[in-house]
């Protein structure tokens, strides 16, 4: 495939109307935000979300500490902000997450791909709520690529091969090594995969973020200009790594991440 | 991963004639074992590992592997946290290797005090864990923000979990912490991940519940996770303060008392 198809690929795929449903996800903001850990930027407001769900009057009730002149000395009495939690987010979902979209880039081996699935499952055994929301992208993203994206049968053959093998419980099918796969499938050249999957995750994540209320839709255009700046440099200190270099670096987020089921009311499922 | 590194310790648990007796022990410095045997109703192996200094400075390496036989039962704590001090050079990396192996219808329990990360300290840690099938494994890994001053103003700290069961990795956790991470910290002052696996740990533990309020919710989040084909479960707590995440793993551990003659996390 040529380099401009390689291109419009991108484009497609990084547009918030392919339905793989990350709309669904906020990358444990969400739980973060009810759990009174995370409001909105100073300024910006601290709306109570729709429908109330409880922990945001919590969320509120720091706000009101933070306005205080007096009361921000010390990081330790205040919650995160918003953008702090967005990036502390994505750096550790680079951390992680960007090897096995190398690697399975890298290869065209679906044995390949199983070991990398079943890899990333392990290091998401503790926190099953990222590994459910994974596996629920992974699974759209391979029915997306089977009907919108194949542009042969060579390539439709493989996504069918993997979509079987997730079927018969030989893999989960997570979403960045899928997407590895299906990116390298495509011609989109690996780095541009890796800075892509990032991107996709920080849209997803301000999108959560308006829904709950945290953030208004300008602030959010605003927080996502400056943090694509990140997504670049995250890009370049993650990317191109081995698997065995997977690692995490939010650990507050990850474990408020796996509260998400216990939330009483909510909006997302992860 | 973890490199190729000479053990400076070595243990072996074995269970003869009704009790769990170390059958075999070796330790060079920095390291020291101190054992007291036979405790608890199952005549239960404790021992407790020692480094001089009661800490890491930075360069040191310490490497020990940890063998629990068939049916033995292996207490192995500390008796204060672990230090990480403050690094001498700039890239002057403290590192910890443990190795354990237990056998089919053995039981480790891995109680250690906390590691302590002060200010410009750098520490990795890797810890790996081989069971056979029908092992058994309690593992309590937990990491504070430094002295009382400190909040997570360390350079590094950086722990790999890897677990086996029959061959197959059923948990694999590595965090790296880094110079800056304190902004992302909120209140949470220390973190702690226990580990319940195999027949032994599971028939007397249960996870902690998660806390009921919100006010609660915010000095300490509780989350459990099963492990894949339900052969046990991971607990991962935050919380505020040292001393509602030690009552907790104490809470946790309590069950296990009499068996055991003790709780790593209470004081005798």
């Amino acid at each position: 495939m040529g380099g401009v198809d390689a291109e419009c690929m991108a484009w497609t795929i990084i547009d918030s109307g392919l339905p793989t449903g990350g709309f669904a996800h906020s990358l444990g903001l969400e739980a973060a935000a009810a759990s009174g850990h995370v409001l909105g930027r100073k300024g910006e407001g601290v709306r109570a979300a729709p429908g109330g769900a409880r922990g945001h009057c919590e969320a509120a009730t720091w706000a009101a500490t933070e306005a205080r002149p007096d009361a921000v000395a010390s990081t330790r009495d205040a919650p995160m902000d918003l953008t702090t939690y967005v990036d502390a987010q994505i750096s550790s979902l680079a951390a992680l997450e960007l090897p096995f979209v190398f690697e399975a880039h890298a290869s065209t081996d679906i044995d390949a791909w199983k070991r990398l699935d079943a890899l990333l499952q392990a290091q998401l055994v503790s926190n099953p709520i990222a590994r459910r929301a994974s596996a629920t992208q992974g699974a759209a993203f391979l029915r997306v690529a089977a009907t919108g994206l194949a542009s042969n049968t060579d390539m439709l053959a493989r996504i069918e091969a993997m979509r079987t093998a997730v079927s018969k419980g030989e893999a989960a099918g997570l979403l960045a090594p899928v997407f590895g796969q299906v990116l390298a499938m495509l011609g989109v050249d690996a780095r541009k995969a890796q800075k892509m999957y990032l991107f996709i995750a920080l849209r997803d994540m301000l999108s959560a973020a308006k829904r709950l209320a945290l953030i208004g839709p300008m602030a959010a255009v605003r927080v996502q200009s400056n943090l694509s700046a990140r997504v670049e440099s995250l890009a370049a200190r993650y990317q191109d790594r081995p698997v065995s270099d997977a690692h995490q670096t939010f650990m507050l987020g990850d474990i408020l991440h796996s509260t998400h089921d216990n939330l009483f009311r909510r909006l997302f499922l992860s | 991963m973890g490199e190729q590194v000479e053990l400076d310790g070595r243990l072996a648990v074995e269970y003869v004639g009704n009790v769990s007796e170390v059958t075999s022990r070796y330790a060079r410095y920095p390291l020291r074992f101190m054992f007291l045997p036979c405790q608890g109703d199952l005549g239960a192996a404790w021992v407790f590992t020692i480094t001089y200094g009661g800490g890491f400075v930075s360069g040191d390496k310490v490497a020990f592997s940890t063998s629990v036989g068939p049916d033995a039962t292996c207490v192995l704590t500390t008796q204060a946290s672990t230090k990480s001090y403050k690094k001498k050079s700039e890239h002057a990396t403290a590192y910890q290797e443990t190795r354990n192996t237990i056998s089919t219808g053995g039981l480790l329990i891995l109680a250690p005090d906390a590691v302590a990360c002060f200010t410009n300290s750098r520490f990795r840690q890797l810890q790996r864990f081989h069971l056979e099938a029908g092992a058994s494994l309690v593992f309590v890994d937990w990491v504070t923000c430094g002295r009382a001053h400190e909040f997570w103003d360390m350079d590094l700290y950086s722990n790999r979990t890897e677990i086996f069961l029959d061959g197959t990795p059923i948990l694999v956790e590595d965090m790296r912490l880094e110079a800056g991470v304190a902004n992302q910290m909120g209140k949470v002052s220390v973190f702690a991940t226990v580990v319940i696996v195999g027949a032994r740990a599971l028939s007397a533990l249960k996870p902690p519940a998660p806390m009921a309020d919100v006010e609660e919710a915010t000095q300490v989040v509780v989350a459990t996770a099963e492990l894949p084909g339900g052969v046990g479960f991971v607990t991962r707590l935050a919380g505020v303060g040292v001393e509602q995440i030690t009552r907790i793993l104490a809470k946790m551990l309590d069950p296990l008392n009499k068996d055991l003659g003790g709780n790593p996390y209470r004081s005798q």
